[in-house]
């Protein structure tokens, strides 16, 4: 029973950092109607800022997480900027193509720029664990599930309660009303981009920290994300949440009881169930945001 | 975004549709103009190093071609083209190591077969969804299967890779000719490329090939016009897999190695270059993406770890600045030489 607790908490911890991709992939997709498949690249170069920030300049850990989210929203607006508002005005697949290929793009640039080799924070404080009773949980996995959490919270309230929000939504539902109606469509663009991508960066940022970087980490993270938003259905932001926590239990549970070998291939055999099924995904509705 | 009037017309905006019609009497010397020069190339030029270079064009135009059958004639963004790619390099040297057959009819047919099974099972997972969903899904299926292939070491001998003991042989069992020099392989690929490129211009006129086309530009129109979008891309799938699986298993013979790379990214990204480059839903364009795509990092020299970023950046810039590829900027140049009219071009529509 505690080895069941035990791997529940570390699915949840894990969960945290999907659903935080899948919540900005699913924001982008939902606003800009692109598919971001350079999400797990800001998730990697905020990990390289974080580990640049505290490992060779010596600065604590909590100014480096802001610095390195600060760092991929800054990445993303400037490519919002040039590249992204124009990508938007072509097809699916040109804005597939178009970010693939910005994703190598930065990848390859990250390895000129770090060098191949993962690299480790080095903060004993964050790796510590925290116990109750015989479940433990390193501090890194509840300050990171607690800047989520208030992330989220933030967002949603952003989203559902702000004139910004508003805006973000009658984009997402119909680009030509809301420019009708004198929204700045371009400008609603660069910010949702930049908002999602600096969700990446916080994940990044905090989960990061724990597990080597290494320019190529976005590769794998992007993946999760994919499983996530199909899982929830794209667009759809808060079952978005739901279904990165879930994947992480699955993963997590799948590890404990079945096998370490095949971790990263759980997720995507739950998708080809729910797939089988639903092929919207899980959501109920169709909704624009 | 494409307006009404562009779609009912079929003339897309980003996309161009290629002309399902035949070359005319100029394109078709002209074509063979080419074949000559091709064929002479390897002879007029003893070089071995272009002759490995000329190898290697053809292996990609042929994938090139077959990943035009998706990309660009049918609008589906597959990411599992790697992986049928490497199924087909993986079945030569199955076929090489375990069943000793070295004839290459038996190894390119059972690569097609095995590629077309493939790209089946992606289509069967994968295009119960359409459009980003189904990129996201074959990009997982590919990962998952690569990450078996490098452990499956019984099998695949994993990351070291299998070494094909003898050379193909054109022809069946002992009797044929060995494929012993790039010139062979060259000549053999030239021949598969033709046959690709005639195959699926063929195809284009054909009720297939219009269901293609006609998913391509208009989903709801498409299923008002009782074509199945499931089967057209269904079909889309298996044609384009089949044809890139030979590509995956002509580069096993030539180059006498197959290891996990045969399905790693840079192939696909390779792929995606090549097409999109070329200019989508063209078939001539794949062939000369391919062309470009081995000449130019040759010519640039670029370091190898620079291709990437390179091919990133091209993708990127690309698909916005150029997004009919360059055989947009060649065809009005072959119509002014063979005087063919455009009457329903994009200039003449009312945008």
């Amino acid at each position: 029973m505690s080895t069941f607790v035990q791997l529940f908490v570390n699915g949840l911890a894990a969960g945290v950092t999907y659903a935080l991709i899948g919540l900005g992939l699913s924001l982008v997709f939902g606003v800009l109607k692109i598919i971001n498949f350079a999400q797990g690249e800001f998730y990697m170069v905020a990990g390289l800022i974080v580990y640049t920030v505290t490992n060779l300049l010596g600065w604590p850990y909590l100014v480096g997480v802001p610095i390195a989210v600060a760092g991929a929203a800054l990445l993303g607006w400037l490519l919002a900027r040039v590249y992204i508002t124009r990508l938007v005005r072509f097809d699916e697949t040109a804005t597939l193509v178009g970010t693939v290929g910005l994703s190598y793009l930065m990848l390859e640039l990250a390895q000129i720029v770090w060098n191949p080799n993962p690299k480790q924070t080095d903060l004993p404080w964050l790796n510590s664990t925290v116990s109750a009773g015989s479940v433990h949980i390193t501090v890194q996995s509840l300050l990171s599930a607690g800047l989520a959490l208030l992330t989220a919270v933030v967002m949603f309230a952003v989203v559902y309660r702000t004139p910004l929000g508003r805006h973000m939504r009658a984009v997402a539902e119909n680009p030509f009303g809301a420019a009708l109606t004198g929204i700045r469509v371009e400008h609603v663009h660069r910010l949702t981009f930049t908002v999602g991508v600096a969700l990446a960066g916080l994940a990044g940022a905090t989960a990061g920290a724990a597990e080597a970087v290494y320019p190529t980490v976005g590769q794998s993270i992007i993946l999760k994300g994919f499983v996530v938003v199909i899982v929830a259905g794209l667009g759809n932001i808060s079952g978005a949440v739901w279904a990165g926590l879930m994947l992480g239990l699955v993963e997590a549970l799948g590890s404990g009881y079945l096998s370490t070998a095949y971790h990263d291939t759980y997720g995507y055999l739950v998708l080809v169930l729910v797939l089988a099924i639903r092929p919207a995904g899980l959501a109920r509705r169709k909704a624009a945001l | 975004m494409t307006t009404s009037a562009e779609q009912v017309t079929g003339e897309a905006v980003p996309s161009r549709p290629p002309a399902p019609r035949g070359s005319g009497r100029y394109g078709r010397v002209g074509v063979l103009l080419l074949l000559v020069v091709a064929i002479a190339l390897p002879f007029a030029v003893p070089s071995p190093y272009v002759h490995g270079l000329l190898v290697l064009v053809v292996i990609y135009a042929i994938n090139g071609v077959g990943y035009d059958v998706q990309l660009g004639l049918t609008g589906m963004f597959s990411m599992g083209q790697a992986l049928v790619f490497g199924a087909g390099s993986y079945t030569v040297a199955l076929l090489c190591t375990r069943a000793d057959s070295t004839s290459i009819f038996i190894g390119l047919a059972a690569a097609a077969v095995v590629g077309t099974v493939v790209g089946g099972l992606i289509g069967l997972v994968g295009l119960r969804t359409e459009g980003p969903q189904f990129a996201m899904i074959s990009l997982g299926i590919w990962q998952i299967v690569l990450i078996w292939v490098q452990n499956a070491v019984d099998l695949t001998r994993g990351p070291l890779g299998i070494s094909l003991p003898s050379y193909g042989v054109l022809g069946f069992g002992d009797i044929g000719i060995e494929l012993d020099s790039d010139i062979i392989v060259y000549l053999v690929g030239l021949g598969l490329l033709v046959l690709t490129v005639g195959v699926v211009r063929r195809l284009l006129r054909s009720r297939v090939g219009s269901s293609w086309l006609c998913v391509r530009e208009n989903v709801a129109l498409a299923r008002a016009q009782g074509v199945s979008p499931f089967r057209a891309r269904m079909t889309a799938a298996m044609v384009s897999s089949a044809i890139s699986a030979v590509a995956g298993g002509l580069l096993a013979y030539s180059s006498g190695f197959v290891s996990p790379d045969n399905m790693s990214v840079s192939i696909l990204v390779g792929a995606i270059v090549i097409v999109i480059v070329g200019g989508r839903g063209s078939v001539y364009g794949a062939v000369l993406g391919a062309i470009l795509f081995v000449v130019l990092p040759e010519a640039l020299r670029a370091a190898d770890t620079l291709r990437l970023l390179v091919f990133g950046g091209v993708l990127a810039l690309g698909v916005v600045f150029v997004p009919n590829g360059l055989w947009s900027l060649v065809a009005p140049i072959r119509d002014l030489l063979t005087r063919r009219t455009r009457p329903l071009d994009a200039g003449g529509e009312a945008r």
